[in-house]
């Protein structure tokens, strides 16, 4: 049995009725990995380049298959596009975001492949910031520990890449 | 100062963890795009194999077009002074080859890296035109590389100070009957009065490697406490290649 789940007005619990009773335009998007269905309001779906060139090209009828997003990061984008076309004042945006980006690393990585594609440049610029930030200032050690990167450079690659590099150093 | 450490084969449970690795290229690279050049992006190059690639990948370089039309693509500028100006320190520039970019007195106060984009210097010209003292003016750390430059009168390079690396470059001093003016690289930069023991500190200094330079009065002038050393010269069937220093002599 398919999994509806409504973003929108909780009230409503059929398709017709929200067709019908609002003049706002619905659109229902599909995850073809774990076959979920949410249906957005299309101003929220639009903030998503992709979904956008669809809706404008037309082709955005019926349900829109959503390939390589999963269906926990699909309702995570879903409620940021949606408080972000809701809201304009920038510091409770910035709150939110705070408070929305307080995700594991892989959590974060998933919502970063998926805002990569869906083109949702917001998304994908906030979670960036945040990814960056635990590089900042950062050596390359703490780096690879933090991150749990294996160490493949020998030492003289490593010395190469110092050598390549070292006009920027004053010595 | 990081400690080298030799490559350990590590057990497979580790790869295993490493989910930001599993980010395609251009997620990465589009977060690399947010760290500083200096000291971060750098860091991220003694990573692993596979960052060291992606953050000195040519696609997180300026680049400089004259024919480009869209002034809000990101990364990319009309001229030189433009992408000297909007590059952080430590970024590198690709200007493009193919025609000649305008450089007059653009002076360069943070560490840049500027290349030229054609297979040969002299694909990549930049020109500075009469009236102007330089092309280039340098007040940091910067390396040139596989670029033209020529002076009409002026000097095309003038070093104040930092470490300026020149290499595979063609430094012209276009011939004029007062080319006795110009020069191809002025150096102003002096090393502070100290004991002997610590004059190796003074890291300012010019340093070319396999460059042509053609016209002038001499290729370099000094007018600080930094002299010409290890000069090499190699004859080419058509040109001549320059190898040398120019820093504090050594006692």
């Amino acid at each position: 049995m398919k999994k509806l789940k409504f973003i929108g007005n909780p009230l409503l619990q059929s398709r017709e009725k929200i067709n019908m009773s609002s003049d706002k335009k619905w659109l229902t998007l599909k995850t073809t990995e774990d076959n979920e269905e949410f249906v957005v309001e299309e101003s929220v779906a639009i903030m998503s380049n992709v979904i956008k060139n669809m809706v404008e090209d037309g082709c955005a009828s019926s349900v829109i298959p959503v390939p390589r997003v999963k269906g926990n990061a699909m309702g995570k984008i879903i409620e940021f596009c949606k408080k972000h076309t809701e809201e304009s004042d920038e510091k409770v945006l910035k709150e939110f975001d705070a408070e929305f980006l307080n995700l594991g690393p892989d959590a974060l990585y998933d919502l970063m492949v998926s805002a990569n594609f869906l083109e949702i440049k917001v998304l994908l610029d906030s979670v960036t910031t945040k990814v960056a930030d635990m590089i900042k200032g950062k050596s390359s050690e703490e780096i690879r520990n933090i991150l749990k990167i294996e160490n493949d450079l020998s030492a003289e690659e490593i010395e190469e890449s110092r050598r390549e590099n070292c006009w920027t150093r004053q010595e | 100062m990081e400690t080298r450490k030799k490559s350990k084969r590590l057990s497979k449970s580790w790869s295993d963890n490493s989910q930001i690795n599993k980010l395609d290229d251009g997620c990465l690279m589009h977060i690399f795009s947010f760290l500083l050049p200096i000291p971060d992006r750098y860091n991220t190059a003694l990573v692993c194999h596979r960052w060291m690639f992606l953050a000195c990948h040519p696609r997180l370089w300026l680049r400089v077009d004259r024919m480009v039309k869209d002034l809000s693509q990101p990364g990319v500028f009309p001229t030189v002074e433009a992408a000297v100006s909007a590059a952080r320190p430590g970024d590198t520039i690709l200007i493009g080859a193919g025609g000649s970019h305008i450089a007059s007195n653009i002076q360069i106060k943070k560490p840049l890296c500027l290349i030229g984009g054609g297979d040969v210097p002299e694909e990549t010209t930049l020109i500075c035109s009469r009236g102007s003292e330089s092309a280039l003016e340098f007040l940091s750390t910067c390396k040139l590389a596989n670029l033209t430059v020529k002076a009409e009168l002026g000097c095309c390079l003038l070093h104040r100070s930092g470490k300026l690396i020149i290499d595979c470059c063609f430094l012209q001093c276009e011939s004029d009957p007062l080319d006795y003016l110009s020069y191809a690289i002025i150096s102003t930069s002096s090393c502070p009065k100290v004991a002997p023991s610590l004059l190796k500190c003074c890291g300012d200094g010019v340093s070319v490697s396999q460059t042509r330079i053609e016209g002038g009065a001499k290729a370099v002038l000094t007018s600080g406490s930094l002299a010409l050393q290890r000069v090499r010269v190699i004859y080419a069937q058509t040109s001549i290649f320059f190898w040398f220093d120019v820093e504090h002599r050594e006692q």
